[in-house]
């Protein structure tokens, strides 16, 4: 089987390796990264988490090569990657090299010499040693002594996501007529890029239905949409698509959507995914997508979606309309957001924008959120949704995709926007990192870029409402009864 | 208790509890990868008719996302007439418990613990 391995790492990563590993010297030097990782059968995504950046006295003149890292260094980030529960991969220079990179005969020999006691010291975690150019990497993974994979390609995440490998890639791809017009801005390598991307949008409803029918047009190659709701009457206002005999019939919106594509262009992929992003096997299928669109309105959503961007370096943009009301019924603000979080900024949880109170009223079941409602609660409050509003949002997340994916996002696409249409106005918020937050921050308890070891808050996948039993004491909580005679319960 | 049916964090929170609160602690699989968990021994608020009970939770499956609430109490523990603020009688679960509505506002995911909330809401009741 082929074996095909990808890493992952963040915008800021990569600058500091590129300027740590190509300086004016012109000589060789070197770094390490100890990564998370997501291994399935015959494809390994390695995720950078912690980079260190070697001095030249630990990366010294070698007996085997030109340099070599010094004993000491690996045994002291192998046992702090042995530790974090993380693999090991050593970065260094090849001075000069550009687009084209290749691992020398000294580097393959020294990776036998080592890697196979490195993977004993990390525990058996992926262990791997690339050479870089500038804008070229190649790269051996050791998973097991015996199985030994090429670096597929590296890949960058941020406001203008890079992907190369040992070469450039060809330019062969989804172009031609149909893409002429897109082409001029974004030329025939962009369309091709495109034409690579697995984009998952969670929530087909008024945003995500709008995305799911510009990824078709754009030539996206493939669509993986997960919702878990029906059509109903009230949809048709804003669910492109769907027709009043989707709201008679109870049509799911995944089916909705399929069709959508269908009409636009039947060349691209389309997976359903009937189901919600809160269930654990749900969850699972968007760990390797390369892109994830939220218009889904749920906090536990936003919290699952969240921590997926963050653990597998994915990058995510989360769309929303709000209207705020006063109490005498009138509109006091209407908003639409675009949230972009390309790991490790523009987290949702440090945004504030994932409520504990509301994530804490969606875990309830039923009986528990009308006992907690005593002081009065906003849980029957049906928020207004219009398409226009819908449209701002989803317009502004895919021109993050777009524009970040084909290399022509600046400095700034990745800000969380706010638009208020009443007055026009854009605003662009700067999220404040916590340095403790648990999803994005570099603190050991976080699940940052630990892909597999990042324990998702997700619910198990054979407990679904509303299908699940209901929770009931059983013997060891049989104790509790009702009071014989006592006074009826006050609510 | 078979892990395999709750989550890394949720087994974590209860081996946190079964250390500080040894032979006390007793919990079962809420089916959606969370527990129930029942802390034994309890005090209870001076002047009640029990002066220890039980004290009850739901550890939810996206914990440490969210902080423990509310925590629930058997209703004969509680005297007849007017609680505190904080406590309310309902039926949960096919039992009249008292709610415990103690919430923690400032909660932080990975740094705050499990440990901690419950002792917050064991000292609440010790104070009454």
């Amino acid at each position: 089987m082929r074996l095909r391995t990808t890493l992952r790492l963040t915008a800021g990563q990569i600058a500091d390796v590129r300027e740590h590993l190509f300086r004016e010297d012109h000589d060789e030097h070197a770094a390490i990264l100890l990564v998370g990782s997501r291994v399935r059968p015959g494809r390994t995504t390695l995720l950078a988490r912690e980079l260190h950046l070697l001095s030249d006295d630990e990366f010294p003149p070698g007996e085997h090569g030109y340099r070599q890292i010094a004993p000491q260094v690996l045994a002291r980030l192998g046992n702090r990657a042995f530790t974090e529960r993380l693999g090991l991969i050593s970065l260094h220079s090849h001075p000069g090299a550009d687009r084209d990179v290749c691992l020398s005969g000294d580097d393959l020999a020294g990776h036998r010499r080592v890697f196979g006691h490195l993977l004993d010291i990390v525990g058996g975690r992926p262990v791997g040693g690339l050479a870089l150019g500038q804008r070229a990497a190649d790269g051996e993974i050791w998973l097991k002594p015996e199985v030994i994979s090429r670096l597929e390609k590296l890949e960058v995440v941020g406001e203008r996501m890079e992907s190369f490998g040992a070469r450039p890639a060809g330019q062969l791809g989804r172009a031609g007529g149909r893409y002429d017009r897109q082409i001029q801005l974004f030329g025939t390598k962009g369309q091709r890029l495109l034409g690579g991307l697995r984009v998952a949008v969670v929530g087909l409803g008024g945003g995500g239905s709008l995305l799911v029918e510009q990824l078709a047009h754009l030539g996206v190659g493939e669509i993986i949409a997960v919702d878990f709701d029906t059509v109903a009457e009230h949809n048709l206002s804003r669910i492109v698509g769907a027709t009043a005999r989707d709201a008679r019939r109870h049509t799911k919106k995944v089916q909705v959507s399929r069709r959508l594509v269908r009409r636009i262009d039947p060349s691209v992929r389309f997976t359903t995914v009937d189901g919600d992003v809160v269930d654990a096997d749900v969850a699972a299928q968007l760990t390797d997508v390369d892109w994830i669109l939220l218009a889904s309105d749920t906090h536990s959503s936003r919290l699952v979606v969240n921590a997926i961007a963050q653990a597998y370096l994915i990058p995510t943009v989360q769309i929303g309309a709000k209207v705020d009301g006063r109490a005498d019924g009138t509109i006091e603000q209407i908003y639409c957001a675009v949230r972009p979080v390309l790991a490790p900024e523009g987290c949702l949880y440090c945004a504030g924008v994932i409520d504990q109170q509301a994530l804490q009223r969606e875990t309830a079941t039923e009986e528990e959120r009308v006992a907690q409602d005593y002081l009065g609660g906003d849980s029957g409050v049906v928020d207004p949704s219009v398409i226009t509003l819908n449209a701002v949002g989803a317009a502004g997340a895919m021109n993050v995709l777009l524009l970040s994916a084909v290399g022509l996002g600046q400095s700034g696409l990745g800000a969380h926007q706010l638009h208020t249409p009443a007055d026009g106005a854009w605003l662009k918020l700067q999220v404040e990192r916590d340095p403790a937050c648990l999803w994005c921050s570099a603190a050991s308890h976080s699940r940052f870029a630990r892909g597999d070891d990042a324990s998702l808050p997700v619910r198990r996948s054979d407990a679904r409402r509303p299908h699940a039993r209901p929770w009931r004491f059983r013997p060891a909580w049989g104790r509790l009864r009702r009071p014989r005679g006592g006074p009826s319960p006050a609510k | 208790m078979n892990t395999t049916v709750i989550t890394l964090d949720v087994a974590q929170a209860l081996a946190e509890l079964r250390e500080a609160f040894p032979n006390r602690v007793t919990s079962e699989p809420d089916d959606l990868g969370g527990a129930l968990v029942t802390i034994a021994g309890v005090s209870m608020p001076a002047g009640w008719p029990l002066t220890h009970s039980e004290l009850m939770f739901v550890i939810p499956f996206n914990f440490p996302a969210i902080p423990l609430y509310p925590y629930y109490i058997p209703a004969e523990a509680a005297p007849e007439g007017e609680l505190p603020n904080a406590l309310q009688r309902i039926d949960w679960r096919g039992a009249a418990v008292l709610q415990l509505s103690l919430r923690h506002t400032a909660w932080r995911p990975g740094v705050d613990t499990v440990l901690g909330s419950v002792l917050q809401a064991i000292d609440w009741l010790r104070c009454g």
